[in-house]
């Protein structure tokens, strides 16, 4: 039994464009993948990401731009010329084939020696860990079983490259996070260039080496979970990784190295210059994360804190999560995620608290980004 | 999910409209190549031969409408046609009156005793047309089944006339196409989800009323399918008349065959053909019609 | 004769549920009144349905040589003088011969035919598609009467090639209709992986459409079979005097010559559409599955 190794190769994609009649689904869309690299192309439905994914694997098209994989181009090349290994969403095994032969499938395709390829089905069927399955049908397995036998059909072949599209959507949430620790260990060992496709954004922000996140079609910002997280380029990544809080609010000018926005008649917060290039009076959203919030009883007050009422103080485990109306007020409530230090919460509804945030943590997206996303 | 957005219509539109090629569809001249030897059979086997026959009726022997006219001026041609139509419904009311009862009982009964059922209106619906009108002769003739009875039991002394008329070969089509009201209705019945039916009788209603209220309004849609199945068949049987029929009970198909073998005039069988064919196809658009504004009914209820 | 589509979809939904008996909640005596009414209802139409057939297995062993029923003594003569009948067995075999090629060339074309239709894009679809199932609606009288016209100049009429044409041409949409609807429950995606593990599409067919959608290929073909060898009417005119099929020949006796040959005959095509339908049976019953 040999080792499966495999080498990836990069995916560049070049000002791709793909029209549906008349409709734009992927607009102007580049995305450099690195040899080996995990990406995820991250949105929600309608965003494009699935379409990008067909026109890498080949069932579509694009109107316009340039796919290749290494310095291959395959913009136009049949589907099975490509080279390509996928994973689909509801795994695509065939239901008349036992796993031994879905798997031999595309050796059968590459007319591999019968020997040969049955070496290859054992190492793949080690390397997923169901050896002693390979006289089933796929109907017998369980949908964890049938993704693995999915992996393995993918990456027979050796292609450099693998595309996921929404592996583990059909499996509940205990399975999905075993498998996605699964696919991780493959792909690691194989080096194989991985293009995920996700709805997901904790599937994506945890497997990924670089997170694509879409849009309506358009690419919003590529990067590291890490810098999605902290540095999102705009309002609609900001609210769609991770939780968000986003406040109407106004630029009133400076406070030493800060940018002063008012929330309300006393509610302000700070925010370093750099993130504000704005005229005094403009109307901006603030977004803050709910763990970038504290906060406190009354009295405790800081510069660039503000008051507000506890409508709601739940226990969700690991964490408190307080739900604050600013000034009082019911209409503008934040939520801040304050951690569960074994010690009981002194807050109840009805209270009065300040809350603070550092100016660091705090980000300004212009009023028309904000409606957009 | 984006799926269903994203591929189902528009990748069919993109492929009519723009070149960007899609492999989920398969290009034009590919579905071209695949249909092509069905083109040529049915166009030499079927388009041009239909064709023909209805030009003939204004081609043969004279051009003209003279077919047609002999059609409308000979009482006996109208009254076949009058009698086509009759028995055409009486068939179809018959099979109706006659099916339903045993499509409920397939779709309700236990698994086992429906799968008797099943295997009881299969068997004939398997069975030539043509051997289930010898039945029938078997059956019906002077020294038949059914005179023998009656004779046997001193009911009658001379043996009835049955066979040969246009009693038997109502008998015979409602036979032969029993099954094909059989099994719509039993579709459609089979579709109304059991718990209706149980939340019917739970709220009260009496077996007859969740008959009434339920399952019949529920089961339209395969009535209508079982009775335009029925009725065009009826309209344009062969078989059947031709062989359990006589020449008083001729109906449009008897006739149309007898213009061919008998007076070879291929102009009038033409003209017949034409009409028959007409009938048909209006009765077919107007059982659409029907059907559609039924489902639009039931629908808004 | 034709069977019909919803019966499949019926049957195999059948499979998977079970129904408790409706006479279970009857319980008064009125009810179970009305239920034993209705059962007597329903077998007496179902006698209805049943035996007329059924009567003719007896008539055809039957000794008397006048159609006599019930039979007085047993007897395979008739069977005999079907087989040692040379106008018999050549009808016979002309049927046969016509009906496997019919199986063979409508199964083809038909299958081609449905994936275009579910597939394929091609300007005209709708009308190519009402075009394909109308034998079915327009009344066999008028085909055979109009192929009969248009073929007989042609030399076409009661031979094999005429009979070839005609009853493809009328069990055509049979296929179409069975393999459109196993084309509609397979899944595309598979297709898609197929092509991903880099097979063409010549290859996908073969190896992974097909396969899955046998069922309904086999189903097409068997109606195909049917459509030809049972049918009559087309076959009554189409027939010459040298190329008979075995309907136009019984039709023929029927007419002039009632025997119980024609019993042993009806026997012979019963049997052998009941043959080809269970054999249609036990296939799509066969483990595995490939439907979804």
């Amino acid at each position: 039994m040999r080792r499966v190794i495999l080498k990836g190769e990069t995916v560049t994609l070049e000002k791709i464009e793909k029209n549906f009649a008349e409709t734009a689904v992927v607009r102007d869309v580049s995305i450099a993948v690195q040899a080996g690299e995990f990406l995820s192309l991250l949105g929600p439905s309608g965003s494009g990401k699935t379409t990008l994914l067909m026109m890498i694997a080949g069932f579509e098209a694009p109107n316009r731009g340039r796919i290749s994989v290494g310095t291959r181009d395959i913009t136009f090349e049949a589907p099975n010329k490509r080279d390509v290994g996928m994973v689909f969403q509801r795994y695509a095994l065939f239901p008349h084939m036992t796993v031994a032969q879905n798997i031999a499938f595309p050796l059968r395709m590459r007319r591999c020696s019968r020997a040969q390829a049955r070496d290859r089905v054992d190492a793949m069927l080690a390397m997923v860990r169901l050896e002693g399955f390979a006289d089933r049908l796929p109907q017998q397995l369980s949908g964890g079983q049938q993704q693995r036998v999915a992996v393995a059909r993918a990456l027979v072949a050796e292609p450099p490259v693998l595309l996921m599209d929404e592996p583990l959507s059909a499996l509940d949430k205990k399975l999905r996070e075993t498998m996605q620790l699964e696919i991780k260990r493959i792909q690691k060992r194989l080096g194989v260039t991985v293009v995920y496709v996700t709805h997901d954004q904790e599937e994506a922000l945890t497997m990924s080496d670089r997170v694509a996140v879409m849009a309506d079609g358009e690419l919003m910002q590529v990067g590291a979970p890490i810098d999605l997280y902290h540095r999102p380029a705009n309002a609609f990544v900001a609210g769609f990784i991770g939780k968000m809080n986003f406040l109407e609010g106004e630029y009133i000018g400076h406070d030493g190295g800060e940018a002063v926005i008012r929330l309300s008649q006393t509610a302000t917060v700070k925010c370093p210059t750099s993130s504000a290039t704005a005229v005094v009076g403009q109307r901006l959203t603030v977004a803050i994360r709910p763990e970038d919030l504290s906060v406190r009883p009354s009295g405790d007050v800081r510069p660039g804190g503000f008051k507000g009422r506890v409508e709601a103080a739940l226990f969700v485990g690991a964490a408190y999560v307080v739900l604050v109306a600013i000034d009082g007020r019911a209409g503008e409530v934040v939520e801040a995620r304050l951690p569960a230090n074994g010690g009981s919460l002194p807050l109840v509804p009805g209270d009065i608290v300040d809350v603070f945030a550092e100016p660091s943590a705090v980000r300004l997206f212009s009023h028309q980004q904000r409606q957009a996303a | 999910m984006k799926k269903a957005k994203t591929h189902k219509l528009p990748v069919r539109a993109a492929i009519s409209f723009t070149k960007s090629k899609s492999w989920r569809h398969y290009p034009i001249g590919l579905s071209l190549i695949l249909i092509i030897p069905l083109c040529l059979l049915l166009g030499f086997g079927f388009v041009y031969p239909v064709g023909r026959l209805l030009g003939q009726s204004f081609f043969a022997p004279d051009f003209g409408l003279d077919n047609y006219r002999r059609l409308l001026e000979t009482p006996l041609y109208l009254r076949v046609l009058g009698r086509t139509v009759i028995v055409a419904l009486i068939v179809m009311a018959a099979s109706l009156a006659l099916g339903y009862p045993v499509a409920l009982a397939m779709a309700r009964l236990r698994r086992d005793l429906a799968g008797v059922v099943m295997a009881c209106v299969l068997l004939p619906l398997w069975t030539s047309a043509l051997v289930r009108s010898y039945a029938w002769i078997v059956i019906l003739q002077r020294r038949g089944l059914v005179n023998d009875a009656l004779l046997g039991l001193g009911v009658i002394s001379e043996p009835l006339k049955l066979i040969y008329t246009e009693g038997a070969v109502i008998l015979a089509m409602t036979h032969v196409l029993v099954p094909f009201m059989i099994l719509p209705i039993f579709g459609a019945i089979r579709a109304i989800p059991t718990e209706l039916v149980q939340a019917a009788r739970n709220l009260g209603g009496g077996q007859f009323t969740v008959f009434a209220r339920i399952l019949l309004p529920l089961s339209l849609p395969g009535i209508f399918a079982g009775c335009l199945m029925t009725f065009i068949l009826a309209l344009g049987f062969y078989v059947t008349p031709a062989l359990v029929g006589g020449p008083s009970s001729l109906l449009m198909a008897t006739l149309i065959g007898q213009q061919t073998t008998e007076t070879l005039d291929w102009g009038f069988a033409g003209a017949l053909s034409t009409v028959l064919l007409c009938v048909t196809l209006v009765i077919v658009v107007c059982f659409r019609k029907a059907l559609s504004n039924n489902r639009g009914i039931s629908n808004v209820a | 004769m034709s069977p019909d589509l919803e019966f499949a979809l019926a049957t195999r939904e059948m499979a998977n549920e079970d129904k408790s008996l409706v006479s279970r909640n009857s319980r008064s005596l009125w009810k179970c009144l009305g239920a034993v009414t209705a059962g007597f209802l329903i077998l007496l139409i179902l006698l209805f349905l049943v035996l007329p057939i059924v009567i003719i297995f007896p008539m055809s062993f039957g000794s008397a040589s006048y159609l006599e029923f019930p039979p007085r003594g047993l007897t395979l003569r008739w069977y005999g003088q079907y087989l040692s009948d040379p106008d018999w067995r050549a009808a016979t075999l002309f049927s046969l011969k016509i009906a496997l090629a019919t199986t063979l060339s409508a199964t083809i074309i038909g299958t081609l035919a449905a994936i275009a239709f579910v597939r394929g894009s091609f300007p005209g679809k709708g009308l190519f598609q009402a075009i394909t199932l109308s034998p079915m609606i327009i009344p066999h009288i008028v085909i055979a009467v109009a192929v009969f016209l248009a073929f007989a100049p042609l030399n076409l009429s009661g031979s094999f090639l005429g009979f070839l044409i005609a009853h493809t041409m009328l069990a055509v949409p049979y296929v179409v209709l069975t393999v459109v609807a196993a084309l509609q429950r397979f899944d595309t995606t598979l297709e898609l992986a197929a092509l991903n593990c880099g097979a063409g599409r010549i290859r996908t067919f073969f190896s992974v459409v097909l396969p899955n959608i046998r069922v309904g290929v086999a189903s097409g073909a068997v109606f195909a079979f049917l459509a030809s060898f049972d049918e009559a009417t087309v076959a009554f005119f189409l027939s010459g005097i040298e190329g008979k099929t075995i309907t136009r020949k019984m039709f023929e006796d029927i007419d002039f010559n009632l025997t119980p040959v024609i019993a042993a005959v009806s026997v012979v095509l019963t049997v052998t559409s009941l043959l080809v339908m269970g054999a249609l049976h036990v296939f799509s019953r066969n483990p595995v599955p490939a439907q979804r």
